[in-house]
């Protein structure tokens, strides 16, 4: 009986979580199938879940239009790792310190944290701040610094900072272990899920990015792939319609797949960030056990 | 832990020593490139200028090789060096007001009266240098060049703060319809009775052929609707008005009583017009969706309509065989969409002809002259605008040997942006690339005819006025809400008028539109009597 | 900050001797030095422009020396007076509640079961398949969304074509959307609360669960009280964060409101949120004044939203309150 119970529930969850995911994975799928249709049975058949006519050309448009795309993946995955690293280094030894009770400021100092979630004050000083007080404009690290620090990831990492036991950390301070050596020592490896977690969010966040790189890059060598792509998409649309006043061109633009490339241009911005999931897969279960750092 | 640290600091490392490398590395080149331009350019005492041109463009392939060779050209003629910026155009609007606004560094920037580049407001708030009396100075060409009224409507308070982007299809503006020309022969539909009708009488008469039409071909769609364009609210010249200040924005003039501004939507013209789309939309002729559907182009390119607005001119009438009227719109590569144009508009210079493509030049610019002076090599050098906008001969484009202009696939493109940073039009048309045959050259023919009828056409009287919306402030922007969200159903039939319309008329009462309308009339007058 | 300085000495059980805490607290705020720098430059430098909603903003003058409105609250007037306000106010609060309500909700369902399901691999694969809408831009979600209503190309109304039933005009008739919006936001956010949930989890003490074993706990009392009770002060601190987002459209992210329902006007009386109805009447008038000043009207009434929360929760948990 026990048992019979226990496999239904079993059941339960598992059905749930295959549901769950095929309405997760079954649009990405139709992203892929609409990038590798032909255009015009685009037009006609409509989208499909199976291409009706298959078609390379949105990928052949992207490629062709881009010849720096592979600078592109570059930038942007410097980008990503720089950022997410510092990202996760700063923010880890803010939200550690502020869950210390021995920082008599800590309340205020978190306050001091929160309040610009609330207020800021919009492109126009921000423009000014990163253009012509910190001289960032066209430099790479213009597109690191935005993310750099995060409020709300400061929040949630102190929250899991403070399940760490005191015990823990009081034992290696009578063990003789400085405070920066503690959190690096034992704070840290601990955290590692959280690490993790917030992690993946900070890398897709940058990965992601486009609007920076498009108010503050202007050398076509400091582009990210979002910021091409994205580009390349704008452009199909723009010759399509510009087609009409010079007509010796419509001919040579024809059938620009236009919404192919989008679908493409989708498929290929998001296709490796997806890969880093199962990179980070591993950090995601426990961190090491309490006991292993007692030894 | 140790191995995250050691990650994070190699990595780190290995990235700063990639930026500084870079970093010396582009400091270097520039320091090689700049006295080695300055050796050939003509006053070698003066040093080069290195001026910053702002553009719309996507990704351009082989762009460093092309614009090195613009370069040799540009530091030879006017000991400068151009530094083109291309910006993605859906962020461009917002990158300039960004610059323009936090007093950035900038010289040259393509500039418009739309997409929110906001041309007239950047001119009045003065970041655009004051070119009046250097233009005829320092770029005499570009100045006498093309037809004289078009500079009035760069004008504001009188003077010239825009360097027209003036092209070789010209500006005078005729507005009419077109039809799938194998549908009317199936119909035996009347077209050629729809020239110079009213809007109304138009649309009552295209009412009838459309029913025909899908009779026969039920796939098919009678007209475009869509929620971007509204017939009425887009196109003032169709119903021979002329917006006072910007389209979207309540307040238009009749141009057969140019006096008196109106709002728009309380004639009686949008009154009928509404009540036609209803019928439509009812009868099945338009989209069941209309009201929302934000991009035509699949039903375009799917040459679906049966009928559609055409802004271009000649027509089919006085210029048979115009091959830009034989065709309804985004069909050609499908091929089997022939169509006939009629023209049912007179022919004008709108208002916002002059700033539709111009360049700016930053007033906070150090080189204006200079600036001025690269405008004017571009709108003279043909083969420095050819290079920009076209590439290499040989390298980037071909003729093939019946003389048809081909582009290499995957060289250096410039994605047809070349109205942003010059004149396509030249006395002799060949700043283009017009093929080498007979075609490029009925195409020559037809673009001296749009130029003579540029020189005489009828130019619109609010030429010239900007309106100044700070004191209706409020007002615009919730008129604003209140039409983007009621236009596209009123034009497109999904709602009833008797009942819709005179909701919309009151809601935009209560949010100002009178003030607006008022407000409009006060400076137009007062431009009016200084003019 | 009375309370805090008082808690002190509790905890630590030494009180006075300022100089010794001082040299005690020197190596965190090492530790806290960049991130306060880096906030102190990044957003709090920026915030001297929210007196832009008070002033007649020109390029020339600065944001210091541009004159101020006159009457000083005129930049906030266009908003109060818009026949819109109420409704779209309305709107914001109503999705909002039900965004933040349910996917909290389903997020800790997932997470909880998530913990129940043992196999590594298998685990993995949901994780990830749930985590995947995390990845998508806004707009990307509009195509998939387009290319599934689409009224004559769209998958769903093939299928109720193909089975003989009535075509759907989703894109014009409002009501559909009441329901559309929030589930899409579920959709897109809810992988990354239970990943986040799940890490939490994962943080808690296993000591705790193996003592429940011991006892003799049944599952459903492990989750009720270890797991739930340690995840409140995430719980908390996350609804905190969006109470203070709550006059916001998506809760600071309102781009899905703009994009998904194709910015179709027929939807606006169930799509539109303060948002998008802001950025729609200012994207003619591009007036820096006016929006920052609907920014400021947003922020500060999160801001005592907050305050209060934040008082009711210190008077029940201390320790969970955000300061």
């Amino acid at each position: 009986m026990l048992l019979r119970k226990l496999h239904f529930s079993k059941l339960v969850i598992h059905l749930t979580f295959i549901a769950m995911s095929l309405a997760c994975i079954l649009p990405l799928l139709l992203v892929v199938s609409i990038s590798f249709t032909d255009e015009r049975s685009l037009m006609l058949d409509g989208y499909r879940f199976w291409p009706k006519e298959f078609s390379t050309a949105a990928y052949q448009y992207v490629f062709s239009g881009a010849g720096s795309i592979l600078n592109a993946y570059a930038v942007t995955i410097s980008v990503t790792v720089v950022g997410t690293l510092l990202h996760l280094l700063i923010t880890s030894m803010l939200s550690y310190s502020l869950t210390r009770p021995e920082v008599t400021h800590r309340k205020a100092l978190t306050f001091f944290v929160y309040l610009p979630v609330l207020f800021n004050g919009g492109l126009v000083p921000q423009y000014i701040l990163l253009t012509r007080i910190l001289h960032l404009k066209d430099t790479i690290w213009v597109l690191i610094i935005v993310y750099l620090v995060s409020t709300v990831n400061i929040l949630i990492m102190k929250n899991f900072f403070r399940t760490i036991p005191d015990s823990l950390i009081e034992s290696a301070r009578i063990d003789g272990s400085g405070e920066i050596r503690t959190f690096f020592r034992i704070a840290l490896p601990l955290s590692k899920p959280s690490l993790a977690t917030i992690g993946l969010f900070v890398a897709i966040a940058y990965w992601n990015d486009w609007m920076t790189a498009s108010l503050y890059i202007e050398s076509q060598n400091l582009r990210p792939l979002q910021y091409l792509l994205q580009s390349l998409m704008n452009n199909i649309g723009y010759l399509q319609s510009n087609a009409q006043a010079s007509q010796s061109m419509e001919a040579a633009i024809g059938m620009l797949p236009s919404e192919g490339a989008r679908m493409a241009t989708c498929v290929l911005a998001i296709g490796p960030i997806i890969l880093l999931y199962p990179l980070l897969q591993k950090y995601f279960e426990k961190g090491l056990t309490i006991g292993a750092v007692k030894e | 832990m140790k191995r995250f640290s050691a990650i994070l600091l190699s990595v780190t490392m290995v990235f700063t020593m990639m930026l500084t490398g870079c970093g010396q590395k582009e400091t270097g080149s520039t320091d090689d490139s700049a006295p080695d331009s300055a050796s050939t350019s003509a006053p070698a005492d003066e040093k080069l200028v290195e001026l910053k041109f702002y553009m719309m463009n996507s990704p351009v392939n082989d762009f460093d090789r092309v614009m090195k060779k613009a370069n040799e050209i540009i530091g030879k003629e006017i000991n400068a060096k151009l530094d083109l910026i291309l910006v993605d155009s859906s962020t461009y609007a917002e990158k300039m007001n960004l610059m323009i606004n936090s007093g950035d560094d900038w010289d040259l920037s393509f500039t418009a009266n739309w997409g929110g580049i906001n041309f007239f407001e950047n001119a009045t708030k003065g970041a655009y240098a004051d070119l009046t009396d250097l233009l005829t100075k320092y770029a005499p060409e570009t100045y006498s060049r093309i037809p004289e009224g078009l500079w009035e409507g760069v004008k504001v308070n009188g003077k010239i703060y825009g360097l027209v982007n003036y092209q070789q299809w010209g500006t005078a503006k005729r507005d009419g319809f077109k039809f799938r020309s194998d549908l009317v022969d199936e119909t035996g539909f009347d077209w050629k009775a729809v020239k110079d009708k009213t809007a109304i009488d138009a649309l009552d008469k295209i009412g009838p052929f459309l029913g025909d039409a899908l009779a026969k071909h039920r796939e098919m769609i009678g007209f475009e609707t869509s929620s971007i364009e509204s017939l009425f609210a887009s196109n003032p010249l169709l119903w021979n008005m002329e917006a006072v200040g910007d389209t979207s924005i309540p307040g238009w003039i009749n141009l057969d009583n140019q006096d008196k501004v109106i709002n728009q939507f309380e004639t009686e013209d949008f009154a009928k017009y509404t009540e036609i789309m209803r019928d439509w939309f009812l009868k099945g002729y338009v989209r069941k969706d209309g009201a929302t559907v934000k991009d035509t182009s699949p039903d375009r390119k799917a040459a679906k309509f049966v009928a559609e607005k055409t802004g271009s001119w000649p027509d089919g009438i006085e210029y048979p065989g115009n091959p830009d009227a034989s065709n309804m719109s985004m069909t050609k590569s499908a091929g089997n969409a022939p169509a006939v144009t009629v023209s049912t508009s007179r022919t004008m210079i709108p208002a916002g002809a002059a700033s539709t493509a111009a360049i700016a030049i930053n007033s906070e610019s150090k080189h204006i002259e200079k600036a001025l002076q690269l405008v004017e090599l571009l709108n003279t050098n043909d083969d420095l605008y050819k290079l920009i906008t076209l590439g290499e001969e040989g390298v980037d484009y071909n003729y093939d040997e019946n003389g048809k202009f081909t582009m290499v696939e995957g060289k250096y493109n410039f994605n047809f942006n070349e109205w942003q940073i010059g004149q396509s039009y030249s006395p002799n048309f060949n700043r283009t690339n017009y093929d080498k045959n007979k075609d490029g050259e009925i195409q020559r023919e037809t673009q001296k005819i749009i130029y003579e009828a540029d020189k005489t056409a009828e130019i619109s009287p609010v030429t010239g006025f900007v309106f100044d919306s700070t004191p209706v402030k409020t007002q615009l922007a919730n008129c604003s809400a209140v039409t983007t969200e009621m236009i596209p159903a009123l034009s497109s039939g999904s709602v009833d008028p008797a009942k819709v319309l005179p909701e919309f008329l009151k809601r935009l009462k209560a949010a100002g539109v009178d003030d607006i309308i008022k407000e409009k009339q006060t400076q137009y007058d007062a431009w009016r009597t200084n003019k | 900050m009375k309370t805090i300085t008082n808690a002190i000495p509790n905890r630590t059980g030494k009180p006075r001797r300022t100089l010794r805490s001082m040299r005690r607290q020197t190596p965190f705020y090492l530790m806290m030095a960049p991130g306060l720098i880096f906030v102190a430059i990044l957003f709090y430098i920026p915030m001297v422009g929210v007196i832009i909603a008070f002033k007649d903003y020109n390029a020339r003058d600065g944001i210091l020396g541009s004159p101020w409105m006159d009457p000083l609250f005129k930049n906030f007037e266009f908003f109060f007076k818009s026949d819109a306000a109420r409704s779209v106010t309305f709107n914001t609060l109503f999705y909002n509640v039900i965004q933040a309500v349910a996917v909290t909700l389903c997020a800790l369902a997932l997470a909880i079961l998530l913990n129940e399901v043992k196999h590594k691999f298998v685990s993995a694969t949901y994780k990830g398949s749930i985590l995947l809408p995390t990845f998508l831009s806004w707009i990307v979600i509009q195509f998939i969304l387009f290319s599934l209503l689409s009224v004559d190309r769209g998958i769903v109304n093939s299928m109720i074509s193909e089975n003989g039933g009535e075509t759907i005009y989703w894109y014009s008739e409002p009501s559909y959307w009441r329901y559309i919006l929030p589930i899409a936001y579920i959709w897109k956010n809810v992988g990354y609360y239970s990943v986040l949930y799940v890490a939490a989890i994962a943080g808690i003490n296993t000591d705790y669960y193996e003592a429940a074993q011991l006892d003799g706990a049944s599952k459903w009392q492990r989750i009720k009280h270890i797991t739930l009770p340690l995840l409140q002060p995430t719980i908390i601190v996350l609804s905190l964060l969006w109470v203070g987002k709550l006059f916001n459209g998506g809760l600071g992210d309102w781009n899905g409101f703009y994009t998904l329902p194709n910015d179709a006007g027929a939807l606006y009386s169930a799509t539109d949120v303060i948002d998008t109805l802001v950025f729609r009447s200012l994207k003619k008038v591009n007036d820096y004044g006016m929006a920052s000043a609907i920014g400021l009207y947003q922020a500060v009434v999160g801001f005592f939203l907050v305050l209060i929360s934040n008082y009711i929760i210190k008077k029940k948990d201390p320790d969970s309150a955000l300061f």
